[in-house]
C-alpha cells in the first residue's frame, strides 16, 4: 500500500465501521449474557417480584441470623425460568414462580426439595393451597415438598357495573361480544389471552369436557391444532373489538375510570383501585369483578422455592427460615397492602370486613375451579397464533 | 520510560500508528458490537422448543419471517411507519432549524439545547407522557370535549400516534442534525444566487438544500433507523392493531421464548436497515454536499 | 447617464450608513469607491446590487428605474471578496448558473461558457470544484460568472483583497481589459488605493457614508477636494500654522519659524490657521551647500529607505519631527547626518483650513 492511498482506505474504513455502528445502534439486539457464579457462605440471594420486597422485615431477618439478604427482579416465569437455566441456580438461592412452572423446575433440576415441618407458618396457610387440595407445589410423586405457597389471585373480568349485567359477564363470551366494541380492553400477556379464549372456544367446541388427547384433565394450556386455529380466529374478530391492549394497569385504570371500558380481563388490582377510589367519593363508576365464568377461569398461585444450587444445610436451615418469616401474617398483611394481592395465608383476623370482600379472603374455594397459570404446551405455536392475530 | 515510548512511536510508520491509534476502537466494537451480532446470528439457525434452545442448524426461522404473512406485514408496517415519520420529521425540523439560525441570534444556542430538553427522561417516560396528551382521556381529547367538539378516535391507540409518538421522539435528532449543518452553512452564497438570478425560492432549492442534503440525510437515517426498529413507542401508543416489526421481534425474546426466530427478525431488521443506509450513502455524493477537503489539487 | 445613483440613503436602525449619496457613471467607466472599512462602500455596492434597499432615492440602470426590483431582475452580476462560488457546482456549473436563471438556450450557454473560460484561461479547470482550485483560479472563475452573463454593470467587492501581491498586480491588468473589452461600466470597491488609481477612470472616494470627491483619478490625486481625500489618497506631508496673504502675491505658512510658500491657498484666509498637504514625491530635498535657504525648511537626513525606482529620504525637522521626501536630482549627493533643505513646487500644495476643533 503506498501512502497516498492510505487517507483513502481510511476514509472507506471509517465510512463503513460508522455504517455498521448506526444500524447496530438502531437494532439494538439483546443477547444472550453470561455472568461469572460465585457462591459466598452467608448470602442469601433472591430471584423475585419486586412488589413482594418487604424492607423492614428484611432488615430484621439480616440482623437475626447475621446473613446479607439481595433481591433481583424479574417480569414474567420464562424470565425467571431463563436465568435459571443459563447457571443462575449459583446465583440465586431463593426463588418464586407460578402455577406449573415449580414442577417445571424440579423436573429440571433447577430447584430442591425443602422439609416443611421446619417451616411453622404453614399452618396458617388456607387448606385450600395445601397438599392434596392443592398439588403443584409437591413433586409428581406425591411425598417431595418443592415450595410454599405465597399469594393468589384469578385472572376474572373486571367490568363497569352500569354497562354491563352480571347475566352478561357470567360468560367468558362478554370480552367477544362486538355489542360491547370499542369499549373492551385486554392485557398484552399473550399466553393468558391465549388460554382464555381457549377456554371460550373449547367450550363452545364441547372438546373441554370430552376425553383430552393426553388423557389428562382439561388444561388451557394444552391445546390441539383445531383448537388453536379457533382460538386464533375468535382473538381476530376481538381484537377489532378493543380500544387497546393495556401495557400497564395504569392505562386500564384510566380507561375504566372514564367509563371507555367497559370490561377487561384482570388481575384485580384495577377493580380493588377503583373500589377504593369510589369509597373515597373520587369516582362514581360502579367497577366489579368477576372470578370466574361459567366456562372456567384462569388462576395463579406463587410461591417460594429454593434452588438446586443451595447444597449445605446451613444454608437451606435459612432459607425455611425465611419462608417461615415471610409467611407470618404480620408480614403477608404488608404483602396484600402493598402489593394489592390476596394471599395464601389467613390474615382475616388482621383485615376489616371490607378488606375481607376486596381480598377475596372469604373466596379462596372458588379457587379450586380455576385453571392455573402453565407453560404454553407449544410456545412456538402460540407465538404464531399471537402474531397472526396482531398482523390481521 | 516515556522517551522510551516517543522513540518506538517515531520508529512507526503511518499505518502502525493508525493500527495503533484505532486499536481501542476496534477493539470496543468487536467486543461489544461484533461479537452480541455473531451470537444473534448463530442463534438465528438454531430453534427453540418450549424455551429450549437447541442446536439445530436449520434456515426455517427465515424461511418463517419471509414467508409467513404475519412477519411480512410487520415488515412492511414498520417500513411504511418509518418513511412517513422520518419524511414528517425532515419537513418539520427544516423550518425550526432555519429558523434558529436565522433569527435565533444570541439565544441560538440556548433554543438548540431546549430541544435535547426532553431527553433528560426515558423514553418509556417520554412516550407514557404522551400517551396522557393523545389518549382517550388525555389532555387533547378533554379539552376538545370540554368545548363540545367530539374527541379525536384518529390519536387514540392507532398507528397513527405511533407515528405522532415517534415524531416526537425523533424529530430533535432531525432538527440538530440539520441545524448544525446550516450553522456550516454560509448564508451569503445565496446573495451570490441572487445577484446572479435566482429568487428566493429558486436560491432555496439550487443551493441552501444541495449544501444542506448530507445534514438532512444524517437526519433521515437518524428517525429511519430506530422507527424501524421502534418497539416501546408502537406498545404504548399503537394500539391493537399497531404491531410493528420490533414490537413483535421484541417479544420473541421476552413473552414468547422464542429466540432463535426472534434472532433471525433481528437478523433480517439489521439488513433492512444496513440496506437503507447503504442507499442513503450511495445517494450522497461528497463532492456535490461542497465539503471541503475531498479529492485532491493534484 | 448610463447608471444613476440619486440621493441614496441607508439606515440600519440608528446607524446611518449611508446619506445623499449622487453618483453619475458612464456606459464605459471603470469607477472605483474608494474608503477605509467601514465608510459604507460595500453598503453601497449592496445597495446598487439590490441586496440592501436604499432607505431614501433612487437606482437608475440605462435608463430604468430598479431600486424596487429584486437583484435578480437588475441585470447586474457581481463578484466577491470571498469569490462565494457555489462549493457543489463545478467550474463549468458555476458559469452555467447565471445562464440556467436567464433560460439561455444550450447551445448559447455552451458558446458563453468557452468564451469565458479561453478569456480567462480556465479551460483546463473546467471540470473541477471550487475547492480544487487555487486562490487565483478561483477569483478567475469568480469573475468569469460575473461577466458570463454579460451584464449592464458589474459590480466587484474587493475582489483582490485575499490574494497575494503579485497575483494581484496581473488580475488588475486583466480586470481593466475585460472591462474595456465589454464597454459596461465596472464599479470597483476598494480600500487599497494603489488599486483604483492602477485601474480606474474615476474614483470616488466614501468616507463615513458620503461621497467626498468624485472624479477622474488624477484629479483626485492631484487636486483632493477635501482635506480627507488629500490625506487618504497618496501619501503627504502636513504642515500646520497660520496662512499670510499679502493683495496678488503668494501666500506663505508660518511654520516653526519659517515662511513656507503655499501657493494660491484658495481654502485658506489671511490671518488664520490652515494646514498644507505636501505629496512625498512633490517634498523635494538638497544638500544644504550654501545656497539660499528663503522658503525651505533646514533639517537633518536621518535615514533613505530605498524602494526600487525611488528612495524615501526621511529628514528630521525640529524637535524630532519626521518629514519624508523622495524628490531629488539625480546630481545630489546626500547621506545620513546631512544638512538638508526641503522645498517645493508651491503650485502642487494643497491647502484646507482648519476648523475650530483642529
Amino acid at each position: 500500500m503506498t501512502k497516498e492511498k492510505l487517507p483513502v482506505s481510511r476514509r472507506t474504513f471509517l465510512k463503513h465501521t460508522g455504517t455498521f455502528a448506526l444500524a447496530g445502534a438502531a437494532v439494538t439486539l439483546p443477547a444472550p449474557f453470561i455472568r461469572n457464579a460465585r457462591a459466598a457462605t452467608l448470602d442469601i440471594r433472591a430471584l423475585m417480584w419486586e412488589p413482594y420486597v418487604l424492607p423492614d422485615m428484611v432488615a430484621a431477618f439480616e440482623a437475626e441470623h447475621d446473613v446479607n439478604f439481595t433481591t433481583t427482579f424479574f417480569d414474567g416465569n420464562s424470565e425467571a425460568y431463563n436465568k435459571l437455566k443459563l447457571g443462575g441456580t449459583n446465583d440465586f438461592d431463593l426463588v418464586q414462580a407460578d402455577g406449573f412452572w415449580s414442577r417445571l423446575y424440579y423436573r429440571e433440576g433447577l430447584i430442591r426439595d425443602i422439609d416443611l415441618s421446619r417451616i411453622d407458618s404453614m399452618k396458617n396457610v388456607f387448606p385450600t393451597f395445601q397438599y392434596p387440595d392443592y398439588q403443584l407445589l409437591t413433586a409428581e410423586d406425591g411425598e417431595t415438598a418443592i415450595g410454599v405457597p405465597f399469594c393468589w389471585g384469578g385472572y376474572g373480568i373486571t367490568y363497569n357495573a352500569d354497562q354491563i349485567s352480571e347475566d352478561e359477564v357470567s360468560s367468558l363470551n362478554v370480552l367477544f361480544d362486538p355489542k360491547n366494541g370499542g369499549h373492551l380492553s385486554a392485557s398484552a400477556r399473550f399466553e393468558e389471552n391465549i388460554a382464555l379464549a381457549a377456554i371460550l372456544v373449547t367450550a363452545r367446541m364441547g372438546t373441554q369436557t370430552a376425553e383430552r388427547p393426553d388423557g389428562k384433565p382439561f388444561n388451557p394450556y394444552v391445546l390441539t391444532d383445531e383448537e388453536l386455529a379457533e382460538v386464533e380466529k375468535l382473538l381476530i374478530e376481538q381484537k377489532h373489538l378493543l380500544t387497546t391492549r393495556y401495557q400497564d394497569l395504569g392505562t386500564l385504570n384510566n380507561l375504566m375510570r372514564s367509563g371507555i371500558v367497559w370490561a377487561a380481563p384482570e388481575f384485580s388490582q384495577v377493580y380493588r383501585q377503583l373500589q377504593e377510589l369510589k369509597r373515597k367519593g373520587e369516582s362514581d363508576v360502579n367497577i366489579q369483578h368477576r372470578l370466574q365464568a361459567k366456562e372456567g377461569g384462569l388462576g395463579w398461585i406463587d410461591s417460594w422455592m429454593v434452588t438446586s444450587g443451595v447444597e449445605d444445610s446451613e444454608k437451606l436451615e435459612i432459607c425455611q427460615k425465611f419462608m417461615d418469616t415471610i409467611l407470618k401474617p404480620e408480614h403477608m398483611k404488608q404483602i396484600a397492602d402493598k402489593a394489592g394481592t390476596s394471599t395464601c395465608v389467613d390474615i382475616r383476623e388482621l383485615s376489616t370486613a371490607e378488606e375481607r370482600e376486596l381480598f377475596l379472603m372469604d373466596r379462596t374455594e372458588e379457587l379450586k375451579g380455576l385453571h392455573m397459570f402453565d407453560q404454553p404446551s407449544s410456545p412456538e405455536k402460540w407465538e404464531r397464533v399471537w402474531s397472526n392475530m396482531e398482523a390481521a | 520510560m516515556s522517551g522510551w515510548i516517543v522513540q518506538r512511536w517515531l520508529k512507526l510508520d503511518q499505518n502502525q500508528r493508525f493500527l495503533l491509534l484505532t486499536a481501542p476502537v476496534t477493539l470496543f466494537l468487536i467486543l461489544f458490537f461484533v461479537v452480541p451480532l455473531i451470537a444473534i446470528l448463530v442463534v438465528s439457525f438454531w430453534r427453540t422448543e418450549s424455551y429450549q434452545l437447541i442446536v439445530d442448524w436449520n434456515i426455517d426461522n427465515y424461511i418463517d419471517v419471509l414467508t409467513e404473512p404475519s412477519y411480512r406485514v410487520f415488515l412492511l408496517r414498520s417500513i411504511v411507519t418509518a418513511l412517513i415519520v422520518s419524511v414528517t420529521c425532515v419537513a418539520l425540523a427544516w423550518p425550526i432549524a432555519y429558523f434558529v439560525i436565522r433569527y435565533g441570534g444570541r439565544y441560538k444556542l440556548l433554543l438548540v439545547l431546549g430541544l435535547a430538553v426532553p431527553f433528560l427522561t426515558g423514553i418509556v417516560l417520554r412516550v407514557i407522557a404522551l400517551q396522557g396528551v393523545l389518549g382517550p382521556i388525555g389532555l387533547l381529547n378533554l379539552g376538545l370535549m370540554k368545548i363540545g367538539i367530539e374527541p379525536i378516535q384518529a390519536l387514540m391507540y392507532t398507528k397513527t400516534a405511533t407515528a405522532v409518538g415517534l415524531i416526537y421522539l425523533y424529530l430533535p435528532f432531525v432538527t440538530t442534525a440539520i441545524y448544525l449543518s446550516l450553522l456550516n452553512f454560509n448564508f451569503r452564497l445565496l446573495d451570490a444566487a441572487k445577484v446572479f438570478g435566482a429568487g428566493n425560492f429558486r436560491a432555496f432549492w439550487e443551493i441552501t438544500w444541495p449544501l444542506n442534503w448530507v445534514g438532512t440525510v444524517i437526519g433521515f437515517a437518524l428517525t429511519f433507523v430506530p422507527s424501524l426498529a421502534s418497539a416501546v413507542t408502537p406498545r404504548f401508543l399503537g394500539g391493537a392493531n399497531g404491531t410493528l416489526f420490533g414490537l413483535a421481534m421484541g417479544s420473541q425474546f421476552s413473552a414468547t421464548g422464542t429466540w432463535s426466530l426472534g434472532a433471525a427478525m433481528g437478523v433480517v431488521l439489521f439488513f433492512v436497515s444496513g440496506i437503507t443506509l447503504f442507499t442513503i450513502s450511495r445517494i450522497v455524493n461528497l463532492k456535490r454536499s461542497g465539503f471541503t477537503g475531498v479529492g485532491s489539487r493534484d | 447617464m448610463y447608471l444613476e445613483i440619486k440621493n441614496i440613503g441607508k439606515k440600519f436602525g440608528l446607524f446611518t450608513a449611508l446619506s445623499n449619496v449622487d453618483l453619475d457613471i458612464a456606459k464605459n467607466e471603470f469607477v472605483s469607491l474608494l474608503g477605509p472599512s467601514g465608510s459604507g462602500k460595500s453598503t453601497l455596492l449592496r445597495v446598487i446590487a439590490g441586496l440592501e434597499q436604499p432607505t431614501t432615492g433612487s437606482i437608475v440602470i440605462d435608463g430604468e428605474d430598479v431600486t424596487s426590483l429584486p437583484p435578480y431582475q437588475r441585470g447586474i452580476a457581481m463578484v466577491f471578496q470571498d469569490f462565494l462560488l457555489f462549493p457543489h457546482m463545478t467550474v463549468r456549473e458555476n458559469l452555467l448558473f447565471p445562464l440556467r436563471m436567464l433560460k439561455m438556450d444550450k447551445r448559447e450557454s455552451e458558446e458563453r461558457i468557452d468564451w469565458c473560460c479561453g478569456i480567462l484561461s480556465l479551460t483546463e479547470l473546467k471540470d473541477r470544484y471550487p475547492n480544487q482550485l487555487s486562490g487565483g483560479q478561483q477569483q478567475r472563475v469568480a469573475l468569469g460568472r460575473g461577466l458570463v452573463c454579460r451584464p449592464k454593470v458589474l459590480l466587484l467587492d474587493e475582489p483582490l483583497a485575499n490574494l497575494d501581491r503579485e497575483l494581484r498586480r496581473d488580475m488588475e491588468v486583466e480586470i481593466r481589459s475585460y472591462q474595456i473589452q465589454l464597454g459596461i461600466p465596472f464599479i470597483y470597491v476598494t480600500h487599497n488605493q494603489e488599486e483604483a488609481l492602477s485601474m480606474s477612470d474615476k474614483i470616488a472616494v466614501v468616507n463615513k457614508g458620503g461621497i467626498e470627491d468624485f472624479a477622474e483619478k488624477s484629479v483626485v490625486y492631484d487636486k483632493p477636494k477635501t482635506r480627507f481625500v488629500a490625506q487618504f489618497v497618496g501619501r503627504s506631508n502636513i504642515f500646520s500654522g497660520r496662512v499670510s496673504k499679502s493683495a496678488g502675491g503668494p501666500a506663505t505658512l508660518h511654520w516653526r519659524g519659517n515662511h513656507l510658500p503655499i501657493g494660491a491657498a484658495d481654502g485658506a484666509a489671511d490671518g488664520l490657521h490652515a494646514s498644507a498637504y505636501v505629496k512625498i514625491e512633490n517634498t523635494h530635498i538638497e544638500a544644504m551647500d550654501g545656497t539660499s535657504a528663503e522658503g525651505k525648511i533646514r533639517g537633518k537626513l536621518r535615514d533613505v529607505i530605498f524602494r526600487g525606482q525611488y528612495a524615501e529620504y526621511l529628514v528630521t525637522v525640529g524637535e524630532g519631527e519626521d518629514v519624508v521626501a523622495s524628490s531629488i536630482d539625480s546630481s545630489t549627493l546626500v547621506k545620513p547626518g546631512d544638512d538638508v533643505l526641503l522645498s517645493w513646487d508651491p503650485g502642487k500644495v494643497d491647502v484646507f483650513a482648519d476648523g475650530a476643533g483642529a
